[in-house]
């Protein structure tokens, strides 16, 4: 014979659950602050979204252009060009999710499901289940792994303009590589 | 609870401020200006020489190929080289970017998930007694889904109260040498779990065995459906033909809840020894009354349960009164003489699983028989005839292993030394080992202890001192006094409890 004494209370579990797995979920995201606006800013954005590029090298900045052979980023040290051969993986954030909203809405679902007794045994996961995967699915939304797709995040969508010289971009300002930098939205 | 509220509350406007979060973003080049999407606020013009114009009230001319708008000119750079209205030549135009706000099927998704959230927390407010369970459930696996085969001591509210229940597992097809059992506590209550084991007894040929009123288990063989069955309602055989889940029950009466209904059955003919069949469950008439009886006694219901623990004759000959009003289901059975004489009161108690029992008919019993019950307080699945053979000494099995959902097993002495106590959330999982011609066994579930009911905020805003003595004091004189109270609650009370994923049966 076996016996368990198992003392647990579900729902404050289930609501640091949705809590804990979707605020998790939302700090995945390479962008720094301030270059993930919200989709309503976004509309007016006139900049690149960021883009962090993976391969021989990486590098970190806002997508200028991708044309047929290389991903143009404007970084902290300046203008760079990738050759698309040596990209083993892009990540662009084309604007802010509101995973980290969905998170927390679900936290205050969940914990309004303690006034349901008995029901918040279905109540209290389906916050969870429901929280989690939106959050996630929210998380994801607005990052994109496809060069195909995410060009249409770039700030010349139409690849560099004929006879373009790298240096009247300038650098990326640091203060706006930490989220404190004006986009120009 | 209104701390609750304001979270359900909050919770909504969060549903607002999200649910237009996704950006579709459509570059388009000048020669398909006619599938630009006018419902983006902004038109941005990317320019053959990288320039760019960021327009508002922006409208294509197709004749003469040109674009206009009010907003600003960027550099290279982006930085803002000119303000005010444009009308720019398409012919210098590299791509047209409209951007356009989409609602975001996950917080749509959510929002779904708020909305029937927040209307239980309404539904909960508004009648709290309606939100909880009882007693510890127990679950099987047929093959696909666990169902819920039996709750264990219903009645047992206090521990004077600990009663041993014995649950057919009439459904539940024993084959293999193997039977899990998932025992939950689904409610706000502590339940202390003495015993939880199987009882297995050989069934006869072609029959099967069941349990009798007065606790024997009897061989039932020839066992055959009613061939009648009326009620107020009319002809009610096709409820009560098989038992298939689909119960007759009748709504409470309005004025007086223990207000009896009476059902007129006409059994087959059967030779030899014969058995009224019956399966049957409470309605969740007898979980409102409980539930409303504690929140009378508010903050004085711990004083009465102690009461009820010394014995005391006036708070547990109130309990009893109460009981006896509402009743059980009386198997009346009519005999060669014309007479109609009482065979036996079938009390299985709970809302949530179905027993089967067996209720010996006299040896002159004609066929009729009636079942009279309080009105609106039970459930009935399936009525039956049987020929009652020899009692039969089930074999009892204790289960080899427990186990919680954290997975750990403690090697320690057996649940019938020590009691269980689980809390809300808790989940058990019992393992018999069943004897090698299982298949020949009826199998009943036997459980033993008792349960805490724990005590709700929201009741106390109902304690009610007169209603609680006049519980004690004249139970029959209440269940009159709350009938129209409890009819406005009735309908919905059925439907949200049983169209949770707890009335899957």
């Amino acid at each position: 014979m076996r016996d368990v004494n198992t003392r647990r209370c579900v729902l404050p579990l289930v609501v640091l659950a949705v809590a804990a797995t979707c605020l998790s979920g939302c700090a995945h995201n390479t962008a720094p602050p301030g270059w993930h606006p919200p989709a309503l800013v976004a509309l007016r954005s006139t900049h690149g979204g960021w883009i962090r590029v993976e391969g021989t090298v990486l590098i970190e900045g806002e997508l200028i252009a991708i044309d047929q052979s290389a991903f143009h980023v404007l970084t902290q040290s300046g203008f760079q060009s990738v050759p698309r051969a040596s990209v083993r993986r892009i990540t662009l954030t084309g604007y802010g999710n509101r995973a980290r909203t969905l998170a927390l809405w679900s936290a205050l679902g969940g914990a309004s499901a303690l006034s349901h007794g008995f029901y918040s045994l279905f109540t209290g996961p389906t916050w969870a289940v429901g929280g989690i995967v939106a959050s996630l699915k929210e998380k994801h939304a607005s990052i994109w792994h496809d060069a195909d797709v995410a060009f249409r995040f770039a700030r010349f969508p139409q690849g560099l303009p004929p006879g373009f010289d790298p240096q009247t971009l300038g650098a990326l300002p640091d203060m706006a590589a930490r989220g404190q930098g004006n986009r120009g939205q | 609870m209104q701390r609750l509220v304001v979270l359900a509350i909050a919770s909504s406007l969060f549903g607002a401020a999200c649910l237009e979060s996704r950006l579709d973003r459509v570059l388009t080049t000048p020669d398909q200006i006619q599938t630009l999407d006018h419902r983006s606020p902004y038109l941005k013009v990317h320019m053959k020489d990288g320039g760019l114009y960021l327009l508002s009230k922006w409208q294509v001319d197709g004749t003469t190929q040109q674009v206009s708008g009010e907003g600003d000119r960027l550099g290279l750079a982006r930085e803002t080289i000119g303000s005010g209205p444009f009308a720019v030549a398409l012919a210098d135009v590299a791509l047209l970017e409209t951007n356009v706000l989409q609602r975001s099927p996950s917080a749509a998704a959510l929002t779904v998930i708020t909305g029937a959230s927040a209307v239980m927390t309404a539904v909960c407010i508004a009648n709290p007694k309606m939100c909880f369970g009882s007693c510890p459930t127990f679950y099987i696996a047929d093959g696909k889904d666990a169902m819920i085969q039996a709750e264990g001591f219903s009645s047992s509210v206090a521990p004077s109260l600990e009663a041993r229940d014995v649950d057919a597992l009439y459904r539940v097809p024993a084959s293999g040498r193997e039977l899990i059992i998932t025992m939950k506590n689904e409610a706000l209550e502590t339940h202390v779990v003495r015993r939880v084991r199987l009882l297995a007894a050989l069934r006869p040929d072609g029959g099967r065995v069941l349990a009798t009123l007065d606790g024997d288990f009897r061989e039932a063989t020839d066992l055959r459906s009613v061939e009648t069955c009326h009620a107020d309602e009319g002809d009610c055989v096709a409820k009560v033909r098989a038992f298939d889940s689909d119960e007759r029950f009748s709504p409470a009466d309005g004025e007086d809840l223990a207000s009896r209904e009476m059902i007129e059955l006409q059994l087959p003919a059967i030779d030899g020894p014969r058995g009224l069949v019956i399966a049957s469950r409470q309605t969740l008439a007898s979980t409102y009354l409980f539930y409303q009886s504690l929140a009378w006694l508010g903050r004085s219901a711990s004083d009465a349960l102690a009461a009820l623990e010394r014995a005391d004759a006036t708070v547990g000959g109130g309990f009893i009164r109460l009981r006896t009003a509402v009743g059980g289901i009386e198997v009346i059975a009519q005999t060669t003489s014309g007479a109609w004489v009482p065979a036996g009161e079938v009390r299985e108690m709970g809302p949530l699983a179905t027993d089967i029992v067996a209720v010996p008919l006299p040896a002159d019993a004609t066929g009729r028989v009636r079942l009279r019950m309080a009105r609106g307080h039970w459930r009935i699945d399936y009525v039956a005839s049987a020929r009652l053979g020899a009692r039969v000494e089930p074999v009892a099995i204790e289960p080899w292993s427990v186990t919680g959902t954290d997975r750990f097993q403690l090697s320690q002495s057996p649940l019938t030394s020590r009691p269980l106590t689980t809390l809300p959330g808790d989940v058990y999982t019992y393992t018999f080992q069943l004897p090698s011609n299982a298949a020949r066994h009826e199998l009943f579930l036997e459980s033993q202890g008792y349960y805490l009911e724990w005590m709700r905020e929201e009741w106390l805003a109902e304690e009610n001192a007169a209603r609680a003595l006049q519980l004690v004091l004249n139970p029959e004189q209440l269940l009159r006094d709350i009938a129209p109270e409890f009819k406005k609650q009735e309908a919905g009370m059925e439907a949200l409890f049983w169209g949770s994923k707890y009335a899957r049966r």
